[in-house]
């Protein structure tokens, strides 16, 4: 039901005149003019984000690496603000926008936004009322961006549901609730889009519930696959889950994937089971939760999986962005996978296969693996939740999070933000109940023991850090890192500041105060020939660019 | 009241006689009379009129009351909540201390100004309605129901809940009575000479975002154009008074209604809002 250019239909038509500003936009993946979003799913197989971003991480890669080159290292002090948009309903902004033809998507809870990209001003937006009654994550309404394609935007609601939406002016398409049965499932990503599918998971890992992904028809919203990342009883796997626990053991999948044409193979990650501290109820390994899932994006198929907490008891969720590098490793080009992990671990993986390659402890503070042995497996310490309490690090707000890694095939280092912290984790046997969290019992810091944030680059071809750079701040930030075809490295530093810093040196180039907690993650495009970064704070939304 | 005749003179476009406005004030008057309205007329004349102007439809302070969907479509519990507390910090303020009878009358009379609540009969056939609406009328090259048709007007999934006949049959002919500023053409020649028209999604002192019925947006700097005029019209038909029978036109509004009173969707309320900050 799409649409096409049809043909006016009253006297009212632009009379001779053929578009202002056509021809300028150049480089952008999409095809179309200036003002017009029209995202066919070949576009978004290239791998140079030049001035459109039109998907989450910008590209299936999950580099989040701008080919844009007017700001360098030279002139990166110049930067000045562009333009604040101010939403008036979210809690912290935790979205990526979206860019494509000079049209913004952005996201806030429960809303969506098309902006004018160069100015910032709202060309529509769409809302409905936050849900009510929600639980954790999904309780806190928070959202982190659209998917789009040809002239439509997807999006999740706090309750699950995915909305399409005509991309020209917000109207609602379809609407689908997608996660039922338990009413502790929510949802906060961003959709993926691979060929004709819209690719969906939830929240709710810490709550109980049963993780997936679903992929959608785009055109009408009719469930293609579903993979559980829980087996049933009977299934490889299922003898952690005994009785009816499978329905409760997590495994969410609440960040977008990335993917590999070529392999046409998806990668998705899953959160920690459920309940987060108590292990005894679901003896074993726990699959598919802590994994990367490597998925067939036409079938739902499972390829091949690598589980980097194996009986996870810390909230370990492995959520992270799994990022896809094609370089030399070891002699030799490879498929590789690269992820910094919550648990305190940064791994390269084959991608072709899931083999392990290297892990490398990245946070100086770690008691609850002593390595990562050759197979990929943790070897474990005896530092387990008890009724009395145990000091674990990595804490439980993990050694990285959700917030972006970046890989730059500039300086080919990989950028992620890290958190050194420590918790002490309480575990008492609780049972399951709907409408409240299932983590059975917490996790809180030892008094007087201060956490603190570092910009980390390491160079996985030799196994070691470039550089470390320590941030000043109160450790609340979740802000993530992208990286420039110039030698940049952006991102939201500890003190509610937007910063960028030389990506081989690590040292800081500008840096401008955003007066807000930062929650989300920076990104890069460029509008009538002018690169712009944008980063959303607090509930602001707010681009830069060169005088 | 005489409100209608006033915000749509002067605009050169073919427009139905006043006999539509006389009759539609006889309506409100009517349903004004039913909702024992007297008394929430008075009130509201004296304590909402000065903000809100004299029919609702908005003022210099305050926005319009009697049209903005998210408004219509609060429940009436959540009118008088907001009428009585007031909305502290943005300027509407609380008239608990008229006392809850005050508040409901006022509440009451302000449904006669949106046209909502009337639940006479509706005439005409919803099946001949969507016919026409995908049909020979051609509504859905600009409107969207249940997520078929056009995306350049207002979605009308739910327009119609709640709302009454003659509120729905003045919209369709008489479009241009009470036009939202987002909602008006406007028309603009560049600097070069060419000419475009659409509707102004965005504007400020420098730049203008105008969306053309093709969908694109073109981002125009002021400097660039040598003439912008705002018209007070839609884009939207003027003539399906003349262009459908009577009887089309009930079948028109009974779709309308009937759809928004079976949609359990949220579409239409607040869609298309402006940013209004
Ligand atoms: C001093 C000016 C003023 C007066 C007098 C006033 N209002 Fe308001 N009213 C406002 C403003 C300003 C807003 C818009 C607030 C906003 O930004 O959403 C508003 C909003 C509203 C809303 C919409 C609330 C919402 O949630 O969107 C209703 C309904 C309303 N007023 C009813 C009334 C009624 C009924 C009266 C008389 C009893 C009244 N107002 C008197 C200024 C006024
Ligand atoms: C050329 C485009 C066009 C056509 C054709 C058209 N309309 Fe509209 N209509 C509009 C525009 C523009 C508005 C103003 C509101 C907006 O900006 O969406 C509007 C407003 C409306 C409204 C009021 C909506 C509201 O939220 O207040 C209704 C009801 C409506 N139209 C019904 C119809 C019906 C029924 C038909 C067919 C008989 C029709 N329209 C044909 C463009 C159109």
């Amino acid at each position: 039901m799409r649409s096409g250019r049809w043909v006016s239909l009253i006297a009212l038509v632009l009379v001779g005149w053929l578009g202002v500003g056509a021809g300028l936009a150049q480089g952008g993946a999409s095809a179309g003019a200036r003002g017009e979003v029209e995202v066919r799913s070949s576009d978004l197989l290239s791998t140079v984000l030049r001035d459109d971003w039109p998907s989450y991480n910008g590209d299936y890669t999950g580099r989040r690496y701008s080919s844009l080159d007017q700001v360098t290292p030279a002139n990166a002090h110049e930067l000045r603000a562009q333009w604040i948009f101010h939403s008036r309903n979210a809690g912290v902004l935790e979205a990526t926008p979206e860019v494509v033809n000079g049209i913004m998507f952005f996201t806030g809870s429960n809303d969506v936004y098309a902006l004018d990209a160069a100015t910032g001003k709202v060309l529509w937006h769409h809302e409905r009322p936050v849900t009510e009654g929600l639980v954790d994550d999904a309780s806190g309404h928070i959202n982190r961006g659209v998917a789009i394609l040809g002239t439509r935007v997807y999006m999740e609601t706090d309750n699950a549901h995915l909305l399409c939406l005509d991309a020209r002016s917000g109207m609602l398409i379809w609407d689908v609730l997608y996660a039922s049965g338990n009413r502790n499932y929510g949802a906060t990503s961003a959709p993926l889009i691979v060929k004709d599918k819209v690719l969906v998971g939830t929240s709710g890992g810490d709550d109980g519930v049963r993780g997936f992904v679903a992929a959608f028809d785009a055109a009408t919203g009719k469930e293609v696959w579903r993979f559980w990342t829980i087996p049933v009883p009977g299934e490889a796997g299922s003898s952690s889950w005994p009785g009816e626990m499978y329905l409760h053991g997590g495994g969410t999948t609440w960040m977008p994937g990335t993917y590999d044409p070529q392999l046409n193979t998806i990668f998705w990650g899953t959160s920690n089971p459920s309940p987060d501290f108590d292990g005894s109820v679901r003896p074993g390994d726990d699959l598919y939760t802590d994994c990367v899932l490597a998925l067939d994006p036409d079938t739902g198929k499972l390829k091949w999986h690598f589980q980097f907490t194996p009986h996870d008891l810390y909230d370990y969720d492995a959520t992270e962005t799994p990022v896809l590098v094609d370089a030399i490793y070891e002699g030799a080009p490879r498929k590789l996978l690269i992820e910094a992990n919550r648990n305190g671990f940064v791994y390269v993986l084959d991608r072709t296969n899931g083999k392990f390659l290297s892990a490398k402890q990245f946070v100086v503070e770690m008691n609850w693996a002593k390595g990562i042995d050759g197979a990929g497996r943790p070897i474990r310490t005896e530092n387990i939740p008890t009724t009395e309490g145990t000091r674990v690090c990595p804490g439980y707000a993990g050694a990285t999070n959700w917030y972006s890694p970046s890989y730059s095939e500039q300086t080919r280092l990989f950028y992620f933000m890290t958190l050194e912290d420590c918790h002490v984790y309480t575990a008492k046997t609780a049972p399951f109940e709907e409408g409240k969290e299932y983590y059975s019992t917490g996790a809180a810091h030892k008094r007087g023991e201060k956490a603190t944030k570092y910009l980390l680059a390491y160079d996985f071809a030799k196994g070691q850090f470039a550089w470390r750079n320590e941030q000043v701040g109160d450790s609340h930030s979740f802000a993530g890192v992208m990286s420039t075809a110039t030698g940049l490295v952006a991102f939201g530093d500890d003190a509610e500041e937007f910063e960028i810093v030389n990506a081989t040196t690590g040292k800081a180039l500008w840096h401008f105060n955003v007066g807000q907690p930062l929650h989300a993650s920076p990104m890069s495009y460029a509008v009538n020939g002018k690169q712009y970064f944008a980063i959303a704070a607090g509930s602001d939304l707010i681009a830069f660019a060169l005088p | 009241m005489g409100v209608g005749s006033e915000r749509s003179g002067g605009l050169g476009v073919v427009r139905l006689g006043c006999w539509v406005v006389v009759l539609l004030l006889g309506a409100v008057a009517w349903g004004q009379e039913k909702a024992g309205g007297m008394e929430g007329a008075r009130l509201f004349s004296a304590n909402c009129a000065a903000c809100h102007g004299a029919d609702g439809h908005g003022g210099e302070r305050a926005p319009s009351i009697a049209t903005l969907r998210n408004v219509i479509a609060m429940s009436d519990a959540e009118l008088v909540t907001v009428v009585g507390k007031g909305l502290p910090g943005v300027g509407m303020p609380g008239f608990g201390y008229l006392g809850d009878e005050k508040v409901r009358q006022v509440v009451a009379y302000l449904r006669v100004l949106q046209g909502v609540g009337s639940t006479a009969q509706v005439k005409g056939d919803a099946g001949s309605g969507r016919a026409l609406f995908y049909g020979k009328a051609e509504c859905s090259k600009c409107h969207m129901v249940d997520g078929e048709g056009g995306f350049i007007a207002a979605g009308l999934s739910t327009y119609g809940k709640g709302l009454s006949a003659e509120a729905v049959r003045r919209a369709i002919v008489e479009p241009n009575y009470d036009v939202e500023r987002g909602s008006r053409v406007v028309e603009v020649e560049t600097s070069d000479g060419r000419r475009l028209s659409g509707m102004a999604r965005a504007e400020d002192n420098f730049t203008l975002d105008l969306q053309t019925e093709d969908g694109r947006y073109h981002f125009l700097a002021k400097t660039d154009l040598k003439s912008v005029r705002h018209t007070t019209h839609t884009m939207m038909p003027d003539d399906y008074g003349t262009r459908l029978s009577g009887g089309e036109l009930d079948d028109l509004v009974n779709f309308l209604i009937a759809t928004g009173s079976a949609s359990g969707s949220e579409e239409g309320v607040g869609k298309r809002k402006h940013h209004d900050q």
